[in-house]
């Protein structure tokens, strides 16, 4: 080892933090570096000084007072941490809350408004003769009309009435559309 | 129970145990004087930061959990009290800045020539340089040198590696020996 090595290696040295290895090898080597040994010297005595001067110089024990302390100090319990709700923070609160509830009535009310600016469009599409959904209006109107006729059957002359049967029922040509959608729509 | 392990004192300390917590304060208080004194250079502040340290320990008895040294655990309370202390000192400063008067310093002994020796010089000059370094600098260099803590028990209560605080103490020794450049003679 040479001797900036050992220099890093003096502080641990003089306070006897190192491994025996470590320490035999520092050991040789100040046994005949004279420099590093007055470096050795000047630190021991810069850490002697130390501890003697920042020492406390008169550690009086004082433990009555300590304990009087303590007894005078009341042990603090859970409610001691709760938050302090003051008239400032209330009203903050006040005031967030009621933020908040305007903020649903106005979100409500929007809602609406673009519910009701929507509606006339699908209503548009049904005075138009060829919309899909006048033509499924009217194609609901013939199925009700072939489906009272066979639920009262006493009511049309005997002679005209024609069984009953899924087949009489006029085609579907809206198979994948309900009734339900198009009542949806109208409303 | 002046002879019981710091442990089991502290166990019976927290059942509520009154004479556990003195032998405890008789036991340690010197040394966190010293340490306080270390980095205050204030035998006053030194006495109150003590009073404050073992009030902590008292109030925070329940928390406590025997998995390492007990005297780690009480310099760690320690520091971090001085750390407020600091803070609360920082912040006083600046409001006296404000005020543009005299900032107090947080430790000042005065120093007469005529009754400095040598050794006396040399102390007063370490401690004043000691102010310059940083926290964690001097925090290891106190601990190992002014109260005898091992290495391990100062990484306990600074909470990092031993190496760590290996380098801690020898930047601290270097800084040091600038600081006092010249002054060391033998």
């Amino acid at each position: 080892m040479d001797c900036h090595q050992i220099e890093t290696l003096l502080v641990d040295y003089a306070g006897h933090d190192l491994t025996p290895v470590l320490r035999a090898r520092v050991g040789a080597h100040l046994n005949h570096c004279y420099h590093c040994s007055e470096r050795l010297a000047e630190t021991v005595e810069m850490l002697d000084t130390a501890r003697e001067s920042l020492r406390h110089p008169d550690p009086a024990l004082r433990y009555e007072a300590l304990w009087a302390q303590i007894q005078q100090q009341r042990t603090p319990t859970l409610l001691d941490y709760r938050p302090k709700l003051t008239v400032g923070a209330a009203l903050k609160y006040v005031s967030a809350a009621a933020a908040m509830v305007l903020l649903l009535i106005g979100a409500g009310d929007a809602l609406n408004r673009v519910s009701i600016e929507l509606r006339p469009a699908a209503l548009r599409d049904v005075e138009k003769p060829n919309a899909p959904v006048t033509r499924y209006i009217a194609y609901c109107a013939r199925v009700e009309s072939a489906a009272e006729t066979v639920e009262n059957p006493v009511q049309s002359p005997p002679a005209e009435a024609v069984p009953a049967s899924p087949s009489s029922l006029p085609a579907n040509p809206f198979e994948p559309v309900s009734r339900r959608s198009v009542n949806r729509i109208l409303s | 129970m002046e002879r019981m392990p710091d442990t089991e004192l502290m166990r019976q300390v927290q059942r509520g145990s009154e004479p556990a917590f003195g032998a405890l304060y008789r036991r340690h208080c010197r040394r966190l004087l010293d340490y306080f004194h270390g980095m205050t250079r204030d035998a006053q502040l030194s006495e109150d930061l003590c009073h404050e340290t073992f009030m902590r320990i008292w109030q925070l008895r329940a928390r406590y959990k025997a998995s390492g040294s007990f005297v780690a655990y009480l310099f760690a309370i320690a520091r971090h009290i001085l750390q407020e202390r600091y803070r609360t000192v920082r912040k006083e400063r600046r409001i006296e800045q404000l005020a543009e008067s005299e900032p107090e310093r947080l430790a000042v002994e005065p120093a007469t020539p005529e009754r400095l020796t040598y050794r006396n010089e040399l102390g007063g000059r370490i401690a004043a340089a000691l102010e310059e370094l940083p926290e964690e600098q001097r925090t290891a260099f106190v601990l190992r040198t002014v109260n005898g803590l091992s290495l391990e028990e100062i990484a306990e209560v600074m909470n990092c590696p031993v190496n760590t605080v290996r380098s801690r103490r020898l930047l601290a020794v270097r800084r040091l020996r600038s600081l006092l450049n010249g002054l060391l003679v033998l």
